[in-house]
């Protein structure tokens, strides 16, 4: 009896702890949120409004400042044309991640080497390069591209974005294609196939899931990416992120409209996190457990 | 064991355990008796290991009591109950030395080094790891880690040792070794030992009294020749023994004599005793008998009608064989010490040893009757 | 019987470890030859350089008097099972099972309704007919065994590879498998090689055994061979349960006759043995070859020996019982002796019973029986 007390006060205690911590982590969110909703006088004013007058002015702006673009100051916001190149760049930046990643890790998992601590050796180093500070590499990238002519392009960002994506990718197929046990690539061999016809069939069928939930993350960290986008990007290819500043300008900061575009801007990702999210959960603890 | 003042008796007084909804143990009832060596048998998920870890304090008792000696031990911590534990996995110091492992529970009770020198190095020899007393635990196999777990469990004077599992790591050969070895330490120790394991000749072999347990319910509590000879039911029937007994389903019917008819057979039980208020004629019952139970042939009786069958499959064993065979349309297997090779497919002749004959009934799975059997019991 | 299988002094080691260290054996059509060994004996990769799946070092294989070193794996005609089964999770178990009938390398031989035959047939004679539309998840560990089995049987190979397959199953299903492999195999008549840890396996399902330890063979016989005359230490006691008692022992000769003393006993060997009387020797007697002489009754000559444990295992007992110096020795009798621990008995054994073998390099120099020539 005493226990049963003792249990249910501990549940009280956990759903008290839940519903807490979910309040903390969603208050900036459904704050910006509603910020999107507000106009400027609710935005500003000293005692924080929540219940006020909801308008659409501010996404009306958004969307249609692009007739405005070449008036405005210096800085000039299209906040369509950030969002079509965020979608570009992430996107093809992704796809090409996959296409070298997926192969490349493979490689690493089955793949005979002389010694076996090369294999980790070239793995770590590959994900040291996810970890590298972004700083360290500004000065000599901007040189680099600048000599190449890739200022300000689609190709210079896509290609740029490989080292966020690539070493990702590689050490997350890595973790999947390792949770495959070799005996049955073993027994497709000797069914009668080629390897090449065993990855198709064996390998990736069962990585997809995996594979897949990796492409979602791949795409969100791209998207989210700010300082590559600020120092290679310019008026033509800026992403959401640094087309974000515009916000910020002499007269004012359009609290907003920025309010607005990080709705939208974060709507991508939420979306393919909801729909990957089963696998997500798979994935990522599949690769926890192998390491 | 006589100057001993204290009584290390077990006494579990219907325990339950539940998970949630989960029922592990219902309703347990059990002694083990000071000094004796009491196994808990039954396959993953019955409750041997729940029932271990009610005993040690490490689960709570959903509701029942437990006693260790004359001492109620349910409101007790584990290292108030005077009990010493070796767990299925391990649980050794890294950073320690072998030698240190075993010696840690006798440095906390504050004995001195030339006695934890002594206790240690005789433990050590004995379970052959003497060798590796330097060795940290990480660099060992998991069978010699195990090894490792037992005598520290084993070097501590406790009055009752619970032990989980604590050979199941080792390889055949190395587990019936130590299988004597330890017995052989219960015997000189003289103390209460609860045994917990999944492997049926472990049991048989260590233990004073076998306590069978499925789907979180007690079985039988016996000893192991009396298990071996007259299981309680069909479960704890299949589970002892191997090769696993022979279960034939068919009726007894009265065809001018007895006979115990399966499909395509029938067996002359005229020369064994049957007691009629317990075994009916006309209703259907499994028998259960055991492949050495069973003689073969390979010409028909003379004087007495022996069941005909078909080889389907012969497998030398060195100094016996084992036969399977096709009696009707039941799959039958024998041990016979007879090692000349029988091709498939040859018909031979069956004596089944009257004595031996085991009733059960088909609903219930409760043994009815043996034949022969002067006891008291079912 | 033809010869279809044949491998040369083969070798592979990993990094330093030496894991086949100069293997030669034959298999013949019809027969099975079980490589029985301890785990890390080398029984895997030899099956595995077999399949293909790894490249020796040195050494050839033959396959129908072709040498197939140099084929990749889909080009030999060997079936493996493997230990964790290797079953698709994502295929179905009809699938699985047809699997090697659809390679493209063999998918002029088979059409749809071939597969379908040959698998239901098959699925069949495996009692997993009722199963093909599951997945591998679904079943049970003696099912997916089975399946596993399927997927081999179903291509008509010159060799089947069979690594520990039934290993991992309960001893029940476990006796039943091996009864229904052995008929099996009876019926199909391919050339089978069977690793396994378990000698009782190898008794049961071996033409011919191949004794493996640290990459080298030990022995190569038949079961009667293997387990009546052991060519050394290590044969002699891998192979029973409890091993082979070892006992330290002299030779010597008296009024013509040669004896082998042990712990204070004569034993007498007969005349005509042709043994160097001057090496020390070890006595090999098996559990299952002693018996117990009560007490002290007069001309039971013996081994006195103080009762340690009684092991009932339902239908044998094992006693372990204890020589005057410590050493341990392990009596298998079918009936409960007579005796409780602590006793001082007797314990006795037949000359014929008797293998003798050199105390320096374990090798067999004598076995009581029909011969008594090593």
């Amino acid at each position: 009896m005493y226990m049963q007390k003792r249990e249910e006060l501990h549940k009280v205690w956990i759903y008290f702890g839940l519903v807490a911590t979910a309040i903390l982590v969603l208050f900036p969110m459904l704050w910006t949120v509603s910020l999107s909703f507000k106009v400027p006088q609710d935005i500003t004013c000293a005692v924080p409004k929540f219940i006020f007058k909801p308008t659409l002015d501010n996404y009306r702006h958004l969307f249609s400042i692009a007739k405005l673009s070449k008036s405005v100051g210096t800085t000039s916001l299209n906040f369509p044309r950030y969002f079509l190149n965020s979608l570009i760049i992430s996107g093809f930046g992704t796809l090409l991640s996959l296409l070298v990643g997926v192969p490349a890790g493979y490689a690493l998992t089955r793949g005979k080497f002389k010694k076996s601590s090369t294999r980790e050796n070239i793995a770590f180093t590959l994900l040291s390069f996810w970890f590298g500070p972004e700083m360290a590499i500004l000065l000599p990238l901007y040189k680099l591209y600048r000599t190449f002519g890739l200022m300000d392009s689609y190709i210079g960002l896509i290609l740029l974005y490989q080292l966020i994506g690539v070493p990702f990718v590689v050490w997350m197929s890595r973790s999947y294609f390792l949770d495959i046990p070799v005996s049955i690539e073993d027994a497709s061999l000797l069914d009668g196939y080629t390897r090449w016809q065993t990855f198709w069939r064996i390998d990736f069928p069962l990585v997809k899931p995996g594979i897949a939930a990796t492409a979602v993350l791949t795409f969100i960290f791209e998207w989210n990416n700010f300082v590559f986008a600020l120092v290679v990007g310019g008026r033509h290819t800026m992403p959401v992120t640094t087309g974000a500043l515009g916000f910020i300008s002499y007269e004012a900061v359009l609290w907003g409209q920025m309010a607005g575009a990080i709705v939208i801007s974060a709507l991508p990702e939420i979306i393919l996190a909801i729909i990957v999210q089963k696998y997500m959960i798979r994935g990522l603890t599949f690769g926890a457990v192998r390491g | 064991m006589e100057g001993r003042v204290t009584v290390a008796e077990v006494k579990i007084r219907s325990v339950w355990k539940k998970y949630g909804d989960v029922e592990a143990v219902k309703g347990l009832t059990l002694d083990c008796e000071d000094g004796e060596f009491l196994a808990l048998l039954g396959p993953s998920g019955c409750g041997k290991t729940s029932t271990l870890r009610m005993i040690a304090g490490l689960e709570e008792i959903t509701s029942g009591d437990i006693f260790i000696g004359d001492r109620r031990v349910n409101d007790l911590l584990p290292r108030e109950r005077n009990i010493s534990l070796a767990f299925e996995n391990y649980a050794l110091y890294p950073p320690l030395s072998v030698f240190e492992n075993v010696a840690f529970p006798l440095k906390a009770k504050g004995y001195s080094s030339e006695v934890v020198e002594r206790k240690v190095s005789e433990i050590l020899k004995t379970f052959g790891i003497w060798e590796l007393r330097n060795e940290s635990p990480m660099h060992l196999s998991g069978g010699q880690q195990q090894l490792v777990s037992l005598c520290r469990c084993l070097v501590k004077d406790v009055d009752v040792y619970l032990l989980d599992e604590a050979i199941s790591h080792l390889d055949t050969e190395l587990r019936a070794y130590m299988r004597s070895i330890l017995k052989g330490m219960h015997q000189d120790m003289g103390k209460t030992f609860v045994y917990v394991t999944h492997d049926q000749l472990e049991a048989m072999a260590m233990a004073d009294k076998i306590a069978v347990m499925n789907f979180g319910e007690l079985q039988q509590v016996d000893t192991p020749e009396n298990i071996y000879e007259h299981p309680h039911n069909l479960f704890v029937a299949g589970f002892i023994g191997e090769p696993p007994m022979n279960f034939l389903r068919g009726k007894i019917v009265m065809e001018g004599k007895y006979y115990f008819v399966g499909e395509g057979y029938r067996i002359d039980l005229s020369q064994g005793l049957l007691d009629f208020q317990l075994v009916k004629p006309g209703r259907e019952y499994i028998l259960g008998m055991r492949p050495s139970e069973i003689d073969i042939y390979t010409t028909p009786g003379e004087d007495e009608e022996l069941v005909e069958a078909r080889v389907f499959v012969y497998e030398p064993q060195a100094d016996h064989a084992i036969v399977t065979l096709l009696l009707g349309e039941d799959k039958v297997i024998i041990e016979t010490p007879d090692v000349r090779e029988l091709e498939p497919d040859t018909k031979v002749f069956l004596r089944f040893n009257l004595e031996k004959l085991r009733f059960f009934d088909p609903v219930t799975g409760d043994s009815v009757l043996q034949i022969g059997y002067k006891g008291d019991k079912r | 019987m033809r010869e279809v299988l044949k491998v040369v002094n083969l070798k592979k080691s990993f990094g330093k470890i030496k894991a086949v260290n100069g293997i030669t054996f034959s298999c013949n059509e019809g027969e099975i030859s079980v490589i029985l060994g301890p785990t890390g004996a080398g029984k895997t990769t030899t099956l595995r350089l077999i399949a293909g799946l790894e490249q020796p070092d040195e050494g050839e294989i033959y396959l129908d008097d072709t040498i197939i070193n140099d084929l990749p794996p889909f080009r030999r005609s060997c079936a493996m099972t493997f230990e964790d089964y290797a079953l698709y999770p994502h295929m179905s178990v009809f699938d699985n099972i047809a699997s090697p009938l659809r390679a493209p390398v063999r998918r002029k031989q088979f059409t749809p309704e071939d597969v379908r035959r040959i698998v239901v047939e098959t699925a069949k004679l495996l009692e997993i007919d009722k199963l093909l539309d599951r997945k591998p998840s679904e079943l049970s560990g003696g099912q997916r065994q089975r399946v596993a089995l399927g997927r081999t049987l179903v291509r008509k190979p010159r060799v089947f590879l069979l690594d520990e397959p039934i290993a991992h199953l309960d001893a029940a299903l476990r006796h039943r498998m091996r009864a229904e492999m052995k008929r099996i195999f009876g019926e199909v008549k391919t050339a089978v090689v069977y690793v396994t840890h378990d000698y009782l396996e190898a008794l049961a399902l071996a033409d011919k055994i191949i004794v493996l330890r640290n990459g080298e063979i030990q022995q190569t016989g038949t079961p009667q061979d293997v387990y009546f005359k052991p060519t050394n230490v290590f044969v002699a006691s891998f192979l029973g349960d409890p091993p082979m008692n070892f006992l330290e022992a002299a030779l010597v000769r008296k009024d013509g006759h040669v004896f082998v003393k042990v712990d204070g006993m004569l034993v007498s060997l007969g005349e005509d043995v042709d043994l160097d009387l001057s090496r020390k020797v070890m006595l090999g007697i098996r559990p299952s070859d002693m018996y117990i002489l009560k007490g002290d009754n007069g001309g039971g000559s013996g081994i006195k020996v103080t009762i340690r444990t009684i092991e009932p295992l339902g239908n044998r007992y094992i006693v372990t019982a204890l020589l005057s110096g410590g050493k341990m020795i392990k009596i298998k009798l079918e009936h409960r002796p007579g005796v409780a621990p602590g006793d001082k008995v007797i314990v006795g054994f037949l000359p014929s019973d008797v293998h003798l073998f050199d105390a320096q390099t374990e090798r067999a120099l004598w076995h009581g029986g029909e011969s008594n020539r090593g």
